[in-house]
């Protein structure tokens, strides 16, 4: 399985970007092998219809769930289609990325 | 036939006064009074028309014929506008294709580049023109954007189109236009012979001025500025007229009386006639401007 997350940067010590479509960049996490892979949005400079491009993005990457803090109507729509599962970020969270993943596999996050 | 469109950048600095009032004083069944805001019309209010014929604006949406689509993608990455996303999937039940008609600027490449003819288009209404007189002869016309349609620019070129063709007997189009410099905006002032910038003499109303002057340079266009609330602020205003080399062309004081007339619904001129002169004035200057940009003989 692979999930998604938004995030300002691209290390592993970047913290969470909470818009979803105008995110900077995505951590890719495969949770078989724990490998972390970033990718930039090139959604985040559109004038309209950022959350489409994003979700699509998501779509071409094969991605299964994707957790943020906001998604936008588009962006829901795009993702709901695909059969990629929305999750919402915890209020109170650390922003660390390995805190969201293992939240995640311990199945603390709430599916919309 | 020559138009002129009143635009300001900032909002509320008094476009629809100028306009009113600018159309008020000029000769009956030789103008035509446009209000281009179509996400606010107002101009009805002070013009009281009566409408006597109205027009739908549609925008034509793609729809996807499923039965043809083969998901191949070429209709998203076509899309600059990112209204159409393709869901590529291995599994051919769970490939999909979706449509976002509020990001649709109409523009019709989806269907064009579709190898499979899967795509054609539906006529969607996005808003209303109006167009009439009223009581004392003054030709008016309007356009509205329907509540929740997301793109003015189709239907103030529709409204443009309407309006403008075959109606040549006009000497003046008076097009008050939209704030900010925007789409709209650009919509309203291309084609324009002269653009009345109206602002007031703050910072606000400066900062808004400098970016109204940068799109009618880009467009090429003559100007003229019209300072309302005269009296408040600074004269930084007057410093960016002779800067960018734009005349000013009238001074409306900031007086409470003007206010509470135009909050009633009477136009300028007709509350204050002292001010007819003053708008036959204008409209005096603006046509030598034209005439010496445009290097036209009297």
């Amino acid at each position: 399985m692979k999930i998604a997350i938004p995030t300002t940067g691209n290390t592993p010590q970047t913290t969470i970007d909470t818009r979803f479509g105008r995110a900077s960049w995505y951590c890719l996490v495969d949770l078989e092998n724990k490998q972390k892979e970033f990718i930039k949005n090139s959604a985040i400079s559109a004038a309209h219809g950022a959350g489409v491009q994003a979700g699509q993005l998501m779509i071409d990457n094969g991605v299964n769930a994707v957790i943020s803090d906001k998604f936008g109507p588009n962006a829901a729509e795009v993702l709901r289609a695909a059969n990629i599962k929305i999750y919402l970020l915890p209020t109170g969270n650390s922003n660390q990325l390995d805190d969201i993943v293992q939240d995640f596999q311990d199945q603390k996050l709430i599916q919309q | 036939m020559l138009h002129i469109a009143v635009a300001s950048g900032k909002g509320g600095t008094g476009k629809t006064t100028i306009a009113t009032s600018l159309a008020q004083v000029l000769p009956i069944g030789k103008t035509l009074l446009v209000d281009c805001d179509v996400e606010a019309p107002n101009a009805h209010l002070f013009i009281n028309p009566i409408f006597t014929a109205t027009k739908e604006v549609t925008k034509n949406i793609p729809v996807v014929d499923k039965s043809l689509c083969d998901y191949c993608g070429l209709c998203s990455d076509a899309c600059k506008f990112n209204a159409i996303s393709v869901i590529k999937q291995s599994s051919s039940s769970d490939q999909n294709i979706l449509v976002f008609p509020n990001l649709c600027h109409a523009c019709g490449v989806c269907s064009y580049i579709c190898p499979q003819n899967a795509i054609s288009e539906k006529p969607e209404k996005i808003g209303k023109l109006s167009k009439g007189s009223s009581v004392d002869g003054l030709d008016f016309a309007n356009g509205e954007l329907d509540i929740g349609a997301p793109d003015a620019a189709p239907v103030i070129h529709a409204l443009k189109k309407w309006v403008l063709q075959g109606n040549s007997h006009y000497d003046t189009i008076i097009l008050d236009s939209p704030p900010g410099a925007s789409c709209s905006v650009v919509e309203t002032i291309r084609g324009a012979d002269f653009v009345l910038l109206v602002t007031e003499p703050t910072p606000f109303g400066l900062h808004d001025l400098r970016i109204a002057i940068k799109l009618i340079k880009d467009l090429n266009l003559p100007a003229g500025i019209i300072v309302n609330r005269d009296g408040i602020g600074n004269n930084d205003v007057d410093k960016l007229g002779k800067e960018e080399e734009i005349p000013i062309l009238l001074r409306i004081p900031m007086e409470r009386e003007i206010a509470s007339a135009l909050s009633t619904g009477k136009t300028l001129v007709s509350a204050f006639p002292k001010f007819q002169a003053a708008f036959k004035n204008i409209f005096q200057k603006i046509n030598e401007i034209y005439r010496k940009a445009n290097k036209v003989g009297k």
